[in-house]
C-alpha cells in the first residue's frame, strides 16, 4: 500500500512539472464547452490564430460560460487564463463585480450589435435571440407573442431551461420581465400549465423537443438555420414573437493578472475581425458582431429586439428567477 | 491496513469540506429552503424505495417459484441494471412512455390518446424502481434460491399455502438481507442527481444533489453547497449507521439453486405474469437506447471520429485503472471488517466507504480542484487523479458489500486454523483467500469498471480538453446538436457496460463459480 502511495505521490509531482512548450508564449482562454468542441469555432479560431501571432492558443472548455467564470472566481488572480470568452448579457454584469477583468484595447467601432455596445472592459463577438422553435408541419400557425402561447389549450406544451442552471432559461426571465413587468407573476402562472418539464441545460431540452416530448422548445432564433445547413432539414422554425425576442450578446474579457495582455487583445481583434467572425455563424450557430453576410439558411433577424440594462438584471435577477419558480411549485 | 485506508478516505472527505467553507463566501446567495427541500427528498425516496423494494421483492418470488430455459439470462440482465449509466435509463422510459414513445404509439394504434406524463414525482420514481428493483430482486432470489433443500421439501410435504410459503420460508430467507437492500436503494434515491433532473418535471421536485448543483452553479454559494451537502449527509448518515450496526453479517452467499419447489396452476401463472412484466417494465428502458443509437446513422459518423475514439480510450483506461484501486481498497476494507471483533469497529471501517454514496459529486469535484489549487498544482494535470479518486469513492460501497460477506466467511470458517498456522500473506491469499473470494473480486472488478464509465459528475471542473470521457462526449454532442452521435454513443456505452458486467466476472471466477 505504501509502495501505491508512493507511486501515486511520484505521479502527482511528475504531472504537476509545468509544460514546455519552446519560447513560445501561450495565451489560454476559458470558453464553454461547445465553443472549444472539435466542430466549435475554438479550433478553426486556434488555426486562424496561431498563423500569425508566434504563440500558441490554447482553450479550457469547462461545462459552460457560467462554469468558466467561476473557475476563474475559485481561483483568484493565480488563474492561467488569460481571457474567458462566452459570457453574455445576463452574466457580465456578475463578472464585473468580481473585479477581476481589465479594460481592452481592441477597435469595436465597425462592431454592430442590436442596442449598441460600448463597454470599456467587454468585446462582444456574436449574438443572438432567445426564440421558441418548432415543427413547421405540427405547428402550421405559431402562436405570435406570449398572449397566444399562453392562450392555447393546456395540451400545448413547451420545454423550457431551469433559470438557475442554463443561460436561456435565464434569458426567459428577463424576457417574460421586459413584456410583462410587474404583472409577470400572472403571466408565469399562465405559462406553467404549458411547461412540460424544466430542464437543467439548453441540451436536454432541445432533445427532449427533438423526441417529440413537447410542441415548442425555448431555443434560439439561429436553431432553424443548423437543421437547414447542418442536416439539410427544413422542417424547423422559430416563432417570432411581435413583442419582441429577448437578445442575448456574447462577449469576451481580458484578465487583470493576464501576463500576456497585448495578445490578449491581438485575439479579441481577431475575433472580431472579418477573418474570425466568418467562423462564427455555422461554427457557434450565432449571428455574428460584425455586420457581414449570413449564409443562406438563417432566418432574417426579429423585428423587435429586447433587452434589460446590465445593472436593472444584476440587481434583480434573483428575485425575478425567484417569481418564476413560485409559478411552479 | 484497512484502518489506515478507511482513515485515509475519512480526512479526505473532512478535507473536502473544510476547502469548501474556507472558500469566499457570496453573501448575495439566496435562502435556501432547507426545510422543504429535505420533505421533498424524503418524500420522492421514500416513495421510490417502497417502489423499488415491493416490486423487486415480487420478482425475486416469482423467479424463484420458476424453471425455465434462460433463467439465469433473466437475473444476469437484471443484475446489470445497476450498470446501466442512469441517463440511459432516463432516455429509456421516455422512448417508451413518454408521449412520443411507444406506449403512445399502442393508444394511437387502438384509436386511443395517451396522455400521460412522465414528468414529475411518478416519473422520478418510476425511473427509480427501474434502476434499482432488479438489484433488490438479484440479492433476494439468490437468497431464496439458497433455502435449503430440506426445508422446502418438508414444505412441500406439508401442503403449505402460497402465503404460507411466503411467511413460513421465503421471509426468514430474505430478512437479514433486506435492511441492507432497502438502506442502499434508499440512499441511491434520495442521492440522485441526473435522473431527478431530467425527470423531475422542475423546481417542485428536487433532490440535495440537485440543489447543491444550483447552489454552486446559480449563485456560488459554496458555503451553502456544503452546508446541504452535510445535511444530505446527516440524513443519510442516520439510516446507514444503524444498518450496518444492527444488520446481521451476512452469511455465506448462494450456492446455487439445488431444490426447485414449482408450484402448479393459478399461483404459477401469476408468477409467470410477475417476472414477464417485470422484463417488460426494467428490461425495455434498457434496450431502447440500444436501438435508437443504430438508428440514423450516428454509430458511423460516431466511429469515423477521433474524438470518439480519444474519450473511449480514456473512458477505458479510467475505468481500468479505478476497477483495480476499487478492488484492492475493498479488500483491505473488507478484510480489516471481518477481522475486528465489536460491531462498532466493523461500522466504523464500512462507514468511510459509504460516504461518496452521501457525498455529491459537485462537491467532491468543487473541494478536490480547491485543494489541488492550493497544493499548487494545475489542475489540468490532477484531471486523471480526480476522476479516478471519484470513480473508486463511487463504486466502494457497491464493492464493499460484495466483498465483506465473504471475507467474514473466511474468518469465520478459517480465523482460528489461520491465526495458529500463521502462514504468510502470499500463501494465505493464494490457498485461502483468492480461491473463496475470486468470484466477489470479479463481481467488484467489473461494477467499478462500469461505474466508472458512466460517471459524468467529477470532470467539468477540470477542464475537458484532455480528458474527454465519454459521456462527456454524450454530453458535448447533446449540446451541439449532434443526436444521433449522442445517441450512438449512449448504445456504445450501454454494450460496454453490459458485457463487461456478464463476462469479466465470469473470466475472474474461473471454473469455482460457486465458491
Amino acid at each position: 500500500m505504501s509502495r501505491l502511495l508512493a507511486a501515486l505521490a511520484i505521479a502527482a509531482v511528475t504531472l504537476a512539472a509545468p509544460a514546455h512548450a519552446g519560447d513560445k508564449p501561450t495565451l489560454t482562454v476559458y470558453t464553454y464547452d461547445a465553443f472549444a468542441a472539435d466542430w466549435g469555432p475554438g479550433p478553426l479560431l486556434k488555426q486562424g490564430f496561431e498563423a500569425t501571432c508566434g504563440c500558441t492558443l490554447e482553450f479550457v472548455a469547462a461545462d459552460s460560460s457560467i462554469g468558466a467564470l467561476r473557475r476563474v472566481q475559485l481561483e483568484g488572480s493565480t488563474t492561467r487564463a488569460d481571457i474567458v470568452l462566452g459570457l453574455d448579457t445576463a452574466t457580465v454584469e456578475e463578472a464585473r463585480a468580481t473585479g477581476l477583468f481589465t479594460d481592452h484595447s481592441v477597435n469595436t467601432s465597425e462592431l454592430s450589435v442590436p442596442g449598441g455596445w460600448n463597454a470599456p472592459d467587454f468585446v462582444p463577438f456574436d449574438y443572438g435571440y432567445f426564440a421558441f422553435v418548432y415543427r413547421t408541419a405540427d405547428l402550421p400557425q405559431p402562436p405570435k407573442n406570449f398572449d397566444e402561447l399562453m392562450n392555447l389549450p393546456d395540451t400545448f406544451k413547451i420545454v423550457i431551461e431551469d433559470p438557475r442552471t442554463a443561460t436561456p432559461g435565464l434569458g426567459l426571465v428577463f424576457w417574460v420581465k421586459a413584456v410583462f413587468g410587474d404583472s409577470a407573476r400572472e403571466a408565469w402562472s399562465r405559462l406553467a400549465p404549458h411547461v412540460v418539464t424544466m430542464t437543467a441545460d439548453w441540451s436536454t431540452a432541445y432533445n427532449l423537443f427533438l423526441q417529440g416530448e413537447a410542441d415548442m422548445v425555448l431555443s434560439y432564433t439561429t436553431s432553424p438555420a443548423y437543421h437547414r445547413i447542418a442536416e439539410s432539414d427544413n422542417s424547423y422554425a422559430a416563432a417570432q414573437f411581435d413583442e419582441g425576442n429577448y437578445l442575448q450578446i456574447e462577449v469576451a474579457g481580458i484578465l487583470k493578472s493576464s501576463p500576456h495582455a497585448e495578445l490578449a487583445n491581438a485575439f479579441l481583434s481577431y475575433l472580431t475581425s472579418e477573418a474570425g467572425q466568418k467562423i462564427i455563424p455555422t461554427a457557434n450557430w450565432m449571428y455574428p458582431a460584425l455586420p457581414i453576410d449570413l449564409p443562406e439558411g438563417f432566418d432574417p433577424l426579429p423585428a423587435e429586439t429586447l433587452l434589460l440594462p446590465d445593472d436593472q438584471v444584476a440587481a434583480n435577477a434573483t428575485n425575478w428567477i425567484a417569481e418564476m419558480l413560485a409559478a411552479f411549485r | 491496513m484497512g484502518w489506515i485506508v478507511g482513515t485515509a478516505i475519512l480526512l479526505f472527505i473532512i478535507a473536502l469540506f473544510v476547502a469548501l467553507f474556507s472558500a469566499p463566501a457570496n453573501e448575495a446567495a439566496p435562502e435556501i429552503d432547507m426545510a422543504s427541500l429535505l420533505s421533498m427528498s424524503l418524500v420522492q425516496a421514500s416513495l421510490s424505495t417502497l417502489a423499488a423494494t415491493a416490486s423487486g421483492t415480487a420478482m425475486a418470488i416469482a423467479l424463484n417459484r420458476l424453471d425455465f430455459p434462460g433463467r439465469s439470462l433473466v437475473i444476469s440482465v437484471l443484475s446489470s441494471a445497476i450498470v446501466a449509466p442512469a441517463i440511459a435509463v432516463g432516455i429509456g422510459l421516455l422512448a417508451i412512455w413518454g408521449r412520443a414513445g411507444i406506449v403512445a404509439d399502442l393508444f394511437a394504434a387502438f384509436g386511443g390518446k395517451w396522455t400521460g406524463s412522465i414528468f414529475g414525482l411518478h416519473g422520478t420514481v418510476l425511473a427509480h424502481a427501474v434502476l434499482d428493483a432488479p438489484l433488490v430482486a438479484r440479492i433476494l432470489v439468490d437468497r431464496l434460491d439458497a433455502i435449503p433443500p430440506e426445508r422446502q421439501k418438508l414444505g412441500q410435504s406439508l401442503g403449505l399455502k402460497p402465503l404460507s410459503r411466503i411467511r413460513l420460508l421465503d421471509w426468514p430467507a430474505m430478512a437479514p438481507a433486506l435492511p441492507g437492500a432497502i438502506g442502499l436503494v434508499f440512499l441511491l434515491c434520495f442521492t440522485s442527481f441526473p435522473v431527478v433532473l431530467l425527470l423531475g418535471g422542475g423546481p417542485a421536485n428536487q433532490t440535495f444533489e440537485v440543489a447543491i448543483y444550483g447552489a454552486v452553479r446559480q449563485s456560488f454559494d459554496l458555503g451553502g453547497a456544503a452546508r446541504l451537502a452535510l445535511v444530505q449527509m446527516a440524513v443519510c448518515m442516520a439510516l446507514v449507521v444503524p444498518i450496518l450496526l444492527l444488520a446481521p453479517q451476512f452469511g455465506q452467499t448462494s450456492a446455487g439453486r439445488r431444490h426447485v419447489w414449482k408450484p402448479g396452476g393459478t399461483e404459477r401463472a401469476i408468477a409467470m405474469l410477475i417476472v414477464l412484466a417485470g422484463l417488460i417494465l426494467y428490461v425495455t428502458p434498457l434496450l431502447a437506447p440500444l436501438f435508437r443509437g443504430l438508428e440514423n446513422g450516428g454509430l458511423s459518423h460516431v466511429f469515423a471520429s477521433d474524438s470518439f475514439w480519444r474519450a473511449l480510450i480514456t473512458s477505458l483506461g479510467v475505468g481500468t485503472l479505478s476497477a483495480c484501486l476499487t478492488t484492492l481498497i475493498a479488500l483491505l476494507l473488507a478484510r480489516a471488517a471481518a477481522a475486528s471483533r465489536s460491531k462498532t469497529s466493523r461500522a466504523a471501517l464500512m462507514l468511510p466507504a459509504y460516504a461518496y454514496l452521501l457525498t455529491p459529486a459537485v462537491v467532491i469535484s468543487l473541494g478536490l480542484f480547491l485543494i489541488v489549487r492550493s497544493l499548487g498544482l494545475a489542475a489540468e494535470n490532477a484531471a486523471p487523479f480526480a476522476l479516478v479518486t471519484g470513480s473508486v469513492l463511487l463504486s466502494l460501497p457497491f464493492a464493499l458489500s460484495a466483498l465483506a460477506p465473504a471475507t467474514a466467511t473466511i474468518e469465520s470458517r478459517y480465523g482460528k486454523v489461520l491465526e495458529s498456522l500463521a502462514p504468510s500473506a502470499l500463501t494465505r491469499w493464494r490457498l485461502v483467500e483468492w480461491p473463496l473470494l475470486r468470484t466477489a473480486i470479479g463481481t467488484v472488478l467489473a461494477m467499478a469498471f462500469c461505474f466508472s464509465l458512466g460517471d459524468l459528475g467529477i470532470v467539468a471542473l477540470f477542464g475537458t480538453e484532455h480528458l474527454a470521457t465519454l459521456p462527456w462526449a454524450i454530453n458535448r454532442a447533446l449540446g451541439a446538436y449532434r443526436t444521433n452521435d449522442a445517441a450512438a454513443m449512449t448504445a456504445i456505452l450501454l454494450v460496454i457496460n453490459f458485457a463487461v458486467f456478464l463476462v469479466l466476472p465470469k473470466l475472474v471466477a474461473g471454473r469455482n463459480r460457486n465458491a
